[in-house]
């Protein structure tokens, strides 16, 4: 029974990757039918510099003569200003295992990953200091990573911000990164680490992942709080001291939002549970009309 | 400020509860993973500054309402500080120099006493008050006199115990109408305290308040005070009679002392008597009847032994014979008691007077040499009065005999209208319809039962003389008819009724109706009362008094004890529209005579019993009340008068502490 059990789940979560998959797809076909990018002339570009070899590269860009030198794998970079790099970086600290957060950030992901696909940029996937390539056209590759990745789901210590800070270290000049997290680390470190990113030219896409109930708690009496990521604790009488949070929510996104517009670098995107994949992404692509 | 009832500060330590529950009632918290913690430490500070203030504000409201409703039943108070500025006349003094300031105890009178209290009042007030004027409520005394002359030696020579009680009620406004242009910094009340002042309490609280006047202590130690509250006479034996004296001590300490009887300032008897604060007992002095001749008694009991030097001798005025003595002639005697003429008339005076007239019998013939010595005489259906009897009986009417004549078929017309005091003419027997009633003439003749007038409209009247009524006389019944009935007519000192039909069933059958026992006891009664030779008249000192006369002139009477005075006399009228003249007694108890062209009576001036109960009120209790009615009241003791019963007060707490609980938990 366990067995139908697992494969009846299987074939749900499917479903629901797939579904997404054509919700971006139409949002896409809506919004920039007319834009497409055409990217025939190939890779006969000029060659810019080299990185490391991640799983998923062409290995016909991988540099043989370096090999052999040094013996580690690099790839030769070409300078093609019709393709992004994209990294889609999927925040899996423990606070994202509260409530739905992680699945749907999947489904966020998914779709944007998609239509990053559908644009013909390199997309990457980046969880837990793994960097997945995703193919060119390869939607079924795509759900499979992304089902791997949920059926492998694993907490990873501490907040988003220790790897996310790397993230200049892989993604190149003018590549974009989508940060899909709730965010809650020290508000501080967020905007310092989102400010900094910034500043390397590296567009930043950030999905506020994040439930109704973390938008606007209710609770009442005396309460012992546990930060998940920290373990930190916190006892307090929680008796009107909501509003003060919320605002102090308001300001904290509200200064990323302004931060990332001011240096025309990024979005900040809501990606509450009681907003509906369609709007999430009819807002992502808000910018790209911009 | 101050505490009504400063026994319930000591549930001040309720006030530690909410501390209590504040640092211990914490509830055990609910755990919870909380992802956005990161944004709320960054408020922590703020929130757990504003939840202390929170907090703190909370539990010092709880605590301020344990300790304001500890302090609202405890009954707090706010006095004012008396406003005494612009005032140039001196500071006045009010001293009750009643009589009972003459109390004596532990060696010193509360006069005394009171005089201490001034000059140390005077000397405490130095920087106050230049002067003071000075009035004693009783005897209204008034002098003024500066504030270093205020000395024991000067006040006793000016202040000494008034003849009359006082009365803050009535009193102090009167006192303060006449100052009423003056301008006093302070009035101050000097009083021993005694029941007569608090037993108006409210009253008297509320002059002392409205003229803002303050109270000063006097420190008066209780004392006893003996006397007699109540006199009755029962005969022993055959001559001889008990006096049975009830006698109350009305002080706060035992009295031990004697209770001495006089008899025409003679001592009869004497006797010891021990009695317990507010104990009564009754004491009995068997002395000897007195003589057939000596009608009128005159008794004193005197007590002594007390701490109260107050005049309580009890005064006591004893007629032999109770109310009289009535001597009825049988006109028409029967071996058959029930068929005498006088026996309906004889069985209802005993039975209406009882013992307290004595009612004598005789046979027509056995009329006494000495009428004088009966109060009323009746003939019965006497036959014939021949000019002995008519001269006897002229000399007892002149003088002041009462007689009452009813006729029969027995009767000498011609001898009876010789008669010169009779009221009317007899002309002669008729008889009657047989549904003729008896209608009242004068209806205020028997306004004390006026059914009575009912009742007699349905006597049977079968036979009556009718008659012509003489100048002088008045009708007070008459027949249906219009005739005559019930004739009466003053003469000389004295009385005579003429009654036309027969007392017995003979001639009506009014004997056997319901209404004969009253119209005979009101017939004799008034008769007896107006009879007297003397009235008597029960007065306390100075007390008004009002005597109903035949006539009355302005002016003056002269009133006879030991010593003999002359006062003055105000005519009225009262509700019946009779004379009455109107007099102040002497303050001294005893006896006194007034006789008068007009009035013959004796007075009988015992003490007030009301002054004898010597119950003080605690002069602390009437300050705070004073300070209470003269301050912003914050307690509910203004409602109960601070007499809450602890089971209220818990049950109130309670409630008080739980719906503060329940709006904190609803809080939260």
């Amino acid at each position: 029974m366990e067995f139908f059990s697992e494969i009846r789940d299987s074939i749900e979560l499917l479903e629901e990757f797939r579904k997404a998959i054509i919700e971006s797809d139409t949002v896409l076909e809506e919004v920039i039918s007319g834009i497409h990018r055409s990217r025939s002339g190939g890779y006969n570009t000029e060659f810019l510099d080299y990185r490391s070899y991640v799983y998923g590269d062409d290995l016909r860009f991988l540099d043989w003569k370096v090999f052999l030198k040094s013996n580690r794998y690099f790839v030769k970079r070409f300078e093609d200003n019709k393709r992004n790099s994209v990294y889609l970086y999927l925040d899996n600290s423990s606070s994202m295992f509260q409530g739905n957060k992680f699945f749907r950030s999947l489904l966020v992901l998914l779709s944007v990953a998609n239509i990053f696909l559908r644009m013909k940029d390199d997309v990457f996937v980046v969880v837990s200091q793994e960097r997945i390539r995703i193919k060119e056209s390869g939607q079924n590759q795509l759900i499979n990573i992304i089902g791997e990745i949920y059926q492998n789901r694993k907490e990873s210590r501490g907040d988003f911000l220790g790897l996310y800070n790397r993230m200049p270290e892989i993604a190149e000049k003018n590549s974009v990164i989508c940060l899909f997290s709730d965010l809650f680390s020290d508000p501080d470190m967020v905007r310092s680490s989102v400010s900094t990113i910034s500043g390397t030219g590296i567009y930043q896409f950030i999905f506020h992942i994040v439930t109704k109930e973390e938008m606007n708690p209710s609770g009442r009496g005396l309460k012992l709080f546990t930060d998940p990521d920290s373990d930190e604790t916190l006892l307090i009488q929680c008796d009107n001291i909501w509003d003060e949070y919320r605002n102090e929510l308001r300001l904290y996104t509200g200064a990323l939002n302004d931060l990332l517009v001011a240096t025309g670098r990024g979005k900040y995107i809501l990606c509450s549970d009681d907003i509906g994949l369609r709007d999430i992404l009819l807002k992502f692509f808000e910018k790209e009309r911009d | 400020m101050g505490f009504t009832n400063s026994t319930f500060l000591y549930a001040l330590i309720l006030a530690v509860v909410p501390v209590i529950i504040h640092l211990f009632g914490i509830k055990r918290p609910s755990r919870e993973v909380f992802s956005p913690l990161p944004v709320l430490l960054r408020i922590r500070k703020k929130i757990i500054r504003k939840k202390k203030i929170h907090s703190l504000i909370l539990l010092l409201l709880r605590i301020l309402l344990v300790a304001g409703s500890v302090m609202f039943f405890a009954g707090l108070f706010v006095s004012y500080p008396s406003a005494s500025s612009d005032f140039s006349d001196g500071c006045l003094i009010l001293i009750d120099n009643s009589p009972s300031v003459t109390v004596n105890a532990d060696g010193r009178s509360v006069l005394s006493r009171i005089i201490s209290s001034v000059t140390e009042y005077a000397a405490r007030k130095k920087n106050q008050c230049v002067s003071y004027t000075v009035i004693t409520l009783s005897d209204r005394k008034r002098f003024d006199v500066l504030s270093d002359n205020v000395k024991s030696d000067i006040l006793r020579d000016r202040i000494s115990a008034g003849p009359k009680s006082v009365n803050i009620e009535r009193d102090i406004p009167e006192v303060l109408a006449t100052e009423k242009d003056k301008r006093y910094s302070s009035i101050v009340l000097f009083s021993d305290m005694y029941s007569h002042f608090v037993k108006e309490i409210s009253g008297s609280l509320r002059i002392l308040k409205d003229n803002n006047i303050e109270i000063e202590e006097i420190g008066m130690p209780a004392v006893s005070n003996a006397f007699i509250e109540h006199i009755r006479v029962e005969r022993s034996q055959e001559q001889r009679i008990n006096l049975i004296v009830t006698v109350e001590n009305g002080g706060e300490s035992v009295f031990y002392g004697s209770i001495k009887l006089f008899e025409n300032e003679s001592l009869l008897d004497k006797t010891t008597v021990s009695l317990a604060p507010s104990d009564r007992t009754e004491v009995s002095f068997e002395i000897p009847d007195g003589k057939e001749n000596i009608r009128e008694r005159f008794f004193a009991f005197r007590i002594e032994g007390d701490d109260f030097d107050y005049d309580n001798t009890e005064y006591f005025y004893y007629r032999e014979g109770g109310k009289g003595k009535i001597l009825l002639v049988n006109g028409e005697p029967s071996p058959d008691e029930t068929k005498s003429e006088i026996f309906f008339l004889s069985n209802a005076l005993k039975s209406y007077f009882g013992e307290s007239v004595r009612i004598y019998s005789v046979l027509e013939d056995m009329l006494p040499e000495t009428p004088q010595l009966y109060d009323i005489i009746a003939l019965a259906n006497v036959s014939g009065i021949d000019d002995i009897k008519a001269g006897l009986l002229l000399s007892y009417v002149n003088e002041g005999g009462k007689l009452f004549i009813s006729l029969g078929s027995r009767i000498n017309i011609r001898e009876y209208n010789n008669l010169d005091f009779l009221p009317a003419d007899i002309l002669g027997l008729t008889e009657a319809d047989k549904n003729t009633g008896i209608v009242a003439e004068d209806s205020l003749f028997f306004e004390s039962v006026p059914d009575i007038l009912q009742g007699i409209k349905r006597v049977k009247l079968n036979k009556f003389f009718e008659s012509k009524v003489r100048k002088d006389a008045k009708v007070i019944l008459k027949t249906a008819g219009g005739m005559p009935l019930l004739v009466s007519r003053g003469y000389g000192k004295g009385l005579v009724m003429l009654y036309t039909t027969s007392v017995d069933m003979d001639m009506n059958d009014f004997p056997i109706r319901k209404n004969y026992l009253p119209f005979v006891s009101v017939l004799f009664g008034r008769m007896l009362e107006g009879s007297s030779e003397r009235k008597i008249i029960y007065a306390k000192g100075k007390e008004e008094v009002s005597v109903r006369v035949q006539e009355c002139r302005n002016g003056s009477i002269n009133i006879t004890g030991r010593k003999s005075s002359e006062v003055k006399v105000l005519c009225k009228q009262d509700l019946s529209q009779r004379m009455i003249i109107s007099f102040t007694a002497p303050y001294e108890n005893g006896f006194y005579k007034i006789t008068e062209d007009n009035i013959n009576a004796i007075m009988i001036v015992n003490p007030d019993k009301s002054e004898s109960v010597l119950k003080r009120t605690d002069i602390s209790e009437i300050k705070k009340n004073l300070n209470r009615n003269q301050s912003s009241i914050v307690s509910p003791n203004i409602i109960r008068d601070g007499k809450m019963s602890l089971v209220e007060f818990l049950l109130l707490l309670c409630a008080v502490v739980l719906l503060s609980e329940m709006f904190v938990m609803n809080r939260r």
